[in-house]
């Protein structure tokens, strides 16, 4: 086989149609984009000290952005590319986060073991995860309220899947705050699926062992990664972001449950750790 | 069955093949997709009559059904929801439909394949790219025809070892199955030792080199420019039509699409005309033929 001018030139014309193909889909242009869209000032204080924190924990910092994370970064200064810190399997000191774009993410104390589900412990004052087989659901009668929101699309309509906008309501809320009854046992999820139900509101949720809990992919027709690659469903008990699946979060009565939609993984939502937010469940 | 489309010039041919298989794997739209799928059965039983026909029913439909059929059951978008499944996810309209739709596109460009594999014959194919692309395209040509001829053979070695006493549909089963081994280790060494005897013969015969004719001979004349012509302007106002949105059609999160406006009805005949043109083709030179028979 010789090299030819013309097999030159196919070279030539594969790596272009790569270099373009990364530099207009996926990551770099939502990435470019946000710059100026987000709140600079407090996330990236926030990765800033995030990174540094990690960085101190770990031994070798150099080593963790391997090959693909490597190249995406180029273009983008690293404080600003918090991703592959989160990707990182080692928890970091304090405010570290874990975060795993398909389920549960955690962080937390470094000193205490992560449970089988890889789950960190909980802060003070909040309740353990609950494992969904374990519970017994039993007659008792309790009232919670539960919510489903998706203001944050309203401020990000253009980064919206453009045959998605017409179903943002014009509020932003799908499920306004209602009370509703449910029974001893029964786990945030359960109540959804059951509200989802009675409105006639779609739900798609997906079942994850790992996690052992359901993770939910979309509420109305909303998908997570609809509005960008951050985007995704999240829950709070209390306005507190839980760690787990909403799965195996056991209600208590008087609980305050609010679906959100984030499009920036939780940070735009309230999410207390930066990243180490809960895609939802 | 005389088919004139497959002597006009393979450029022709291979464009023709080119432009609906894209088109029927691009365009989601309900008509584009019906269009497409009655051309490509319409010309695969006009090509190969029965034998089609047998094909379609026994393989095509079961496909058709077992894909429409899957798609609901992982597939839980749209707002139109039916009912739910056990899972606890929604079954929904647009599901059903985008699972129909796929599943027609799909045994669509398999009719396409079976079509263009009975036109555009290797010896077509060499012609075309055997100058451009040498090695590429006697490797495709080998390994297109490698199906048809293992099965040639196979029955030849079959047969033969019948008469040697190794039978496969004798003895016990322990000596069917060595029989059995046997074959199978005869085709794989008759398949390889054939492939480097074919590329040795093309090698020797100059194949690749510059200067080099090709086996069939085919000339480019005016009835084939008049093709030429006719699938550019169709194609490209298809495409250009697709391209500005003309057939747009989306299925989540609601169905919908452009509906019958004068410009997509437009783009629907000409591809409707497009999609047909071989058939079309074919029955003119047939009336053609007829008329100058009863003239005689």
């Amino acid at each position: 086989m010789k090299l030819t001018t013309g097999k030159i030139i196919a070279i030539i014309v594969i790596i272009a149609i790569l270099i373009a193909a990364f530099c207009f889909g996926g990551d770099f242009a939502s990435k470019d984009k946000e710059k100026p869209v987000g709140d600079p000032q407090l996330s990236v204080g926030e990765i800033v000290d995030n990174g540094d924190a990690s960085a101190d924990a770990q031994p070798e910092p150099e080593v963790d952005l391997p090959g693909s994370t490597d190249t995406m970064t180029t273009p983008i200064p690293p404080e600003e590319f918090p991703w592959p810190e989160g990707m990182e399997p080692t928890p970091g000191p304090g405010q570290d986060q874990d975060f795993n774009p398909s389920g549960p993410a955690e962080e937390e104390p470094p000193a205490q073991e992560p449970d089988r589900y890889g789950t960190e412990p909980t802060p003070e004052g909040k309740p353990a995860p609950v494992e969904p087989q374990d519970v017994v659901i039993s007659d008792t009668e309790l009232t919670c309220t539960i919510s489903v929101r998706c203001d944050l699309l309203l401020e990000n309509l253009d980064k919206l899947d453009p045959n998605k906008v017409e179903l943002v309501p014009a509020d932003g809320v799908i499920l306004a705050p209602i009370e509703v009854t449910f029974y001893e046992g029964e786990s945030a999820f359960n109540v959804l699926q059951r509200e989802m139900k009675k409105n006639k509101i779609h739900l798609e949720f997906v079942n994850t062992p790992v996690y052992n809990s359901a993770y939910i992919e979309g509420i109305a027709n909303i998908y997570e990664f609809d509005c960008g690659e951050l985007s995704g469903w999240m829950y709070k008990v209390n306005d507190w972001f839980p760690n787990y699946g909403s799965s195996r979060y056991q209600l208590q009565d008087g609980d305050t449950i609010v679906y959100v939609y984030s499009c920036d993984l939780g940070r735009d939502v309230g999410a207390e750790y930066l990243g180490g937010m809960q895609k939802d469940e | 069955m005389r088919d004139a489309f497959s002597t006009y010039h393979p450029t022709i041919n291979f464009l023709y093949f080119a432009l609906v298989i894209l088109m029927a794997m691009f365009f989601m739209h309900p008509v584009c997709l019906g269009i497409s799928l009655f051309c490509a059965l319409a010309y695969s039983i006009y090509l190969r009559g029965k034998k089609a026909v047998a094909f379609n029913l026994k393989y095509m439909l079961p496909l058709l059904i077992l894909t429409a059929i899957l798609n609901p059951a992982f597939n839980h978008r749209g707002i139109t929801i039916l009912t739910y499944l056990p899972s606890g996810n929604p079954l929904t309209a647009e599901s059903i439909a985008y699972g129909l739709a796929a599943a027609v596109m799909l045994i669509t460009v398999i009719g396409w394949f079976a079509c263009y594999s009975t036109i555009m014959t290797s010896d077509k194919f060499v012609y075309l790219f055997g100058r451009v692309i040498p090695a590429l395209s006697l490797i495709l040509s080998m390994a297109l025809r490698f199906i048809p001829r293992f099965r040639a053979q196979m029955k030849v070695v079959i047969n033969a070892q019948r008469c040697v006493g190794r039978d496969l549909k004798q003895g016990k089963l322990l000596d069917r199955c060595k029989n059995g081994l046997k074959i199978l280790s005869i085709m794989i060494t008759w398949s390889l030792e054939n492939a480097i005897e074919t590329a040795d013969s093309m090698k020797s015969r100059g194949y690749g080199l510059p200067g080099r004719t090709a086996f069939s001979i085919f000339r480019f004349d005016g009835r084939d420019l008049k093709a030429l012509l006719f699938l550019l302007a169709t194609g490209g106002y298809v495409i250009f039509g697709a391209l500005t949105g003309g057939i747009e059609y989306r299925y989540f999160p609601s169905m919908q699409g452009i509906g019958l406006t004068p410009f997509s009805l437009s783009l629907f005949i000409c591809y409707l005309a497009l999609c047909l043109s071989p058939v079309i083709i074919d029955l003119w030179e047939d009336r053609k033929w007829q008329s100058l028979q009863s003239k005689i």
